[in-house]
């Protein structure tokens, strides 16, 4: 399989303090991969800086063979790369209709627009029955689709989520992951954030495992849970 | 005994309300968008009145072309602001703080320039109204020109926000910056456009001002205490919370002063009116009208 994405040798972080310390990911087509780790190990930080949202000291952002390091959000957006935060993921003063509207923010032709709304609303029904109400008003699993469904209206060819499953009921969070399951199915790689390391690791092909910064480990999602001194030394997992 | 036209009161307070709203407006959207208080504004006000004092004083053209020349130099200038000194400043890491006092700055010098090119002496407009009494309220060709301003700046804002493109990437950007250029807003093309029609209308609001009562260098600071309480009680960023404050502060004002004569107080107090509103708003509920249009009051 080929490589869509390739983040190399990252150090990153905010201001003058580096929280990611030269650390390699890669993201090939059609794969879900994984970046577990405790709380604060850089993981929200590592995505970030390939969007440009935390500063990029040094390393390089590659994107289908092509040097992207340092491209403005906005452009990259544009190129195909969709990002879901992990906090702040919708705009709560806008409806539901309206957020996908900005989702398709680059698309200029309404009609084409309406199209992939509609699209976004097959795919997630819950979003058309909500379509008129404020985004700060939904539920947290609701809300976590809607971020979802604003990403999904330009179908990007990467998905970049952070936390999928944050502070969502069980129930909401499997509701998720399948349906990450699914964009990937349909054809979009997926890299994410997930502090869930067992339900990431479950519906991923590969894993990094970030601590204080660093990759300690990296392979397979089965090879990893099935390794019961890593998941006991770094993932809180019990055998 | 007093005699009070009370219907008098009301329209004027009509009049103030709309004059704080043109004022009010680009202060509060701009806050949305840049995150900072921006006291040029006042100089976006007072270039607007200068401006609109050639056209019509000097070169004698009319009003509508006062109006037109309030508008594009107020624009021009906040346009300036933005990308020569905002902007810059911003992606230099500037706080809050930092803008907040080269925006002290910026309106000392823009005074100043204000002062060279028209000097500091009082000006007045010459030009005669005419006027017309509805009942026993007395209305001028002004504060009816000043009325419609206001009412088609809400309108046309009000469809902006909430039937374009444009618009709705302004209330997305203001709501949450990051997310918006998540999704491919070019935010500060968003930012650019806030900071010209916002300083506009303060031009115009300016002049209006300024044909009403008279023209100095400190008109733009005049107005723009009321303005800021405007922002605070309508919930900062809020362009629905202004619109409502603006009225709410029009009609205090005017009541106050009522009451200050009935009191056989100076109504010079009249100033403090606003900056009082604003000191309970801050005490009793910051967030002013804001929450009224959904959470966190940020319903630009
Ligand atoms: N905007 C910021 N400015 C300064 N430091 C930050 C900022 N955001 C995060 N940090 C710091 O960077 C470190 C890593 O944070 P990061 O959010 O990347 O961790 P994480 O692995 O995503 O954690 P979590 O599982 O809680 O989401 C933390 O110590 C945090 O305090
Ligand atoms: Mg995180």
């Amino acid at each position: 399989m080929s490589t869509i994405l390739k983040a190399v040798d990252v150090v990153a972080g905010y201001g003058k303090l580096v929280v990611v310390h030269k650390v390699t990911v890669e993201l090939k087509k059609n794969e879900i991969v994984v970046i577990v780790g405790p709380n604060g190990s850089g993981k929200s930080t590592l995505i970030k800086s390939i969007l440009g949202f935390s500063k990029l000291f040094d390393g390089k952002i590659l994107y289908e063979n092509q040097d992207i390091t340092g491209l403005r959000t906005d452009r990259l957006i544009r190129m195909g790369i969709g990002y879901v935060p992990q906090i702040n993921n919708v705009f709560t003063n806008l409806t539901v209709e309206e957020n996908l509207e900005i989702g398709a923010y680059p698309k200029k032709d309404k009609n084409e627009v309406k199209a992939s709304i509609s699209e976004v609303y097959d795919m997630f029904p819950v979003l058309r029955q909500k379509k008129n109400e404020r985004a700060g008003n939904l539920s947290g699993g609701e809300r976590q689709i809607l971020a979802l469904g604003r990403v999904m209206v330009l179908k990007p060819k990467i998905l970049l989520f952070d936390e999928p499953t944050a502070s969502l009921s069980p129930i909401a969070a499997s509701q998720v992951l399948s349906y990450i399951r699914e964009i990937c199915d349909s054809g979009i790689s997926v890299l994410m954030a997930e502090q869930n390391a067992r339900k990431g690791l479950a519906v991923s092909d590969r894993g990094y495992i970030l601590v204080d910064g660093r990759c300690v480990k990296e392979g397979s999602s089965k090879e990893i849970l099935e390794d019961k001194e890593i998941g006991k030394l770094y993932l809180g997992l019990k055998a | 005994m007093v005699v009070v036209n009370w219907l008098q009161v009301l329209f004027n307070s009509a009049v103030t309300g709309s004059l704080y709203l043109l004022a009010a407006v680009g202060l509060t959207l701009t806050y949305g968008l840049t995150r900072f208080p921006n006291f040029a504004h006042a100089e976006f006000m007072a270039l607007g009145a200068y401006a609109g004092y050639t056209i019509a004083e000097q070169l004698k053209l009319g009003f509508p072309y006062s109006f037109i020349a309030a508008f594009i130099s107020s624009a021009a200038l906040g346009a300036a602001s933005y990308l020569l000194v905002f902007r810059p400043l911003t992606h230099r890491g500037a706080t809050i703080i930092h803008l907040m006092v080269a925006s002290i700055g910026l309106d000392f010098f823009v005074r100043h320039l204000i002062k060279q090119v028209w000097g500091g002496e009082q000006l007045s407009f010459r030009m005669v109204w005419p006027y017309f009494d509805v009942g026993p309220v007395r209305i001028t060709g002004l504060w009816v020109a000043l009325i419609l301003s206001a009412i088609v700046m809400v309108g046309v804002m009000h469809i902006v926000l909430t039937r374009t493109r444009l618009g709705k990437a302004i209330r997305a950007s203001a709501n949450n910056p990051d997310l918006a250029m998540a999704s491919g807003v070019d935010v500060e093309k968003i930012a650019l456009v806030v900071w010209i029609v916002g300083a506009a209308l303060a031009g115009v609001g300016g002049l209006f001002r300024a044909a009403d009562t008279r023209l100095v260098p400190l008109i733009g600071w005049e107005i723009l205490l009321p303005a800021f309480a405007v922002v605070i009680l309508g919930g900062i960023g809020s362009f629905y919370g202004a619109l409502i404050a603006a009225y709410v502060i029009g009609l205090a004002e005017n009541f106050g002063v009522v009451f200050l004569v009935m009191f056989k107080l100076s109504t010079d107090y009249k100033f403090a009116i606003a900056f009082l509103i604003l000191i309970l708003t801050l005490i009793l509920k910051p967030s002013g009208f804001g929450r009224l249009f959904g959470e966190g009051g940020k319903v630009v």
